[in-house]
């Protein structure tokens, strides 16, 4: 994901910091100066209900934060990052409860094949637009290796479009937001109550914004 | 010539001069000016008559976009609202759920479809009925196809509705017999001397 790359181009202008505006202040997306963006994660697993008969189980996003333990209201989110290697976290009311990355629970990985821009920001107002391949990883006991030592675990991939975009900066204060879609993940899951390797197929969307301040150093 | 006959020919000639003036005239009024073309999509309302949610309040939509907003501000509001419903769709509570169903009918397409995600997170079986009437109404087959498909994914059982008709020692006595079945896969026995 090359988000951050774009960022780093706003950074040679000056520092940025981000700031509560209307569009976040429902769910205070932006903690410690960083955009999260908050991830919906739907899935479809298949599994031999008994012989001869073929049925279909779901999870979503919500499911696995309350899984992993996590109070009701806790989302799931992509946070900031440097690489192609995007970290997911556990945030609730304004504040990151965890890395999930870091813990072994998620693996995420967005490559992008094409990549488009336009504007000049922090002059005008910039999008920066890709699409690539996203392999989204998820284990409830962190063993991303061995599927079946997680009680449920799912590796998926598919093809994902992202678009990123910054108002220009105009009295030291601009927009960001950051939209991505993947809608046909497809992979292997396993769940141990259903003591089955299932396919699943699903899809991972998110979207956030906000305020950012700009200095000019 | 006759009195009478002299008003017969000057009414004649009278209403032979209205029939050219009217026929000259533009057939009809003239249309009205085109009328300022609204942003915002008109949707149709929620059914209100599913047995199954008549308990729901349903709340009315945010006021989101007219067409007094600039486009940034327009973006801004359609982000609002969409953040409001990323965190009703993680909670559990009624007054969540409806405030998700009422943004099902926006007039903002942006929102309706965040609405439809919201819907499927939150996971209650009382939108189904909701969803499905309104994929009946809606005009817009991708949608229609949104709805339905949110409606099929809500109705199936979670993974994590937990199934305890096995037991953990029966789990591992099959995870032993799997791992066995792949080691044998991959080091199959010898075949035997002709």
């Amino acid at each position: 994901m090359k988000i951050t790359k774009i960022l780093m181009c706003a950074m040679a202008v000056g520092a940025m910091a981000f700031a509560t505006d209307q569009a976040q202040a429902a769910n205070k997306l932006v903690i410690d100066g960083s955009l999260y963006v908050p991830l919906n994660i739907k899935g479809t697993f298949s599994y031999v209900a008994s012989a001869g008969k073929i049925k279909q189980k779901t999870a979503t996003s919500k499911e696995v934060i309350t899984k992993l333990g996590y109070a009701k209201g806790t989302m799931l989110a992509f946070g900031p990052g440097i690489t192609d290697d995007v970290d997911v976290y556990a945030i609730n009311n304004g504040v990151v409860l965890a890395d999930l990355s870091t813990l072994g629970y998620f693996y995420v990985n967005m490559s992008d094949t094409i990549d488009t821009s336009t504007g000049d920001f922090p002059t005008t107002k910039g999008t920066y637009s890709e699409a690539g391949v996203i392999i989204l990883d998820f284990a409830s006991s962190a063993d991303l290796i061995f599927l079946d030592d997680n009680a449920i675990a799912f590796n998926v991939t598919g093809t994902y479009t992202y678009k990123e975009s910054e108002s220009a900066v105009v009295g030291g204060l601009y927009k960001q937001s950051k939209k991505f879609n993947s809608k046909n993940l497809s992979g292997s899951s396993w769940i141990t109550d259903v003591d089955q390797f299932m396919p699943v197929s699903g899809s991972v969307s998110g979207s956030g914004s906000g305020a950012g301040v700009a200095f000019v150093l | 010539m006759r009195p009478k006959i002299v008003i017969l020919i000057l009414l004649a000639g009278l209403a032979g001069v209205i029939g050219i003036l009217l026929i000259k005239q533009p057939q009809g009024e003239p249309p009205p000016a085109a009328a300022p073309i609204a942003i915002t999509k008109a949707k149709p309302a929620a059914p209100q008559t599913a047995p199954t949610i008549t308990n729901i309040p349903i709340t009315a939509p945010a006021p989101v976009a007219t067409n007094t907003l600039t486009p940034e501000q327009r973006q801004t509001a359609i982000d609002a609202e969409t953040a409001r419903l990323q965190q009703w769709s993680m909670n559990d509570d009624p007054a969540s759920l409806s405030s998700i169903l009422a943004d099902l009918t926006n007039s903002e397409k942006e929102i309706r479809e965040a609405a439809i995600e919201a819907t499927e997170q939150f996971g209650s079986t009382n939108a189904i009925p909701i969803l499905k009437n309104l994929a009946a109404n809606d005009a817009d087959p991708k949608e229609k196809a949104a709805l339905l498909d949110a409606a099929n994914f809500i109705s199936l059982p979670s993974i994590f509705d937990v199934d305890n008709s096995t037991t953990p020692a029966e789990r591992e006595a099959r995870k032993q017999a799997r791992m066995q079945k792949q080691a044998q896969n991959q080091n199959p026995p010898a075949a035997p001397n002709q």
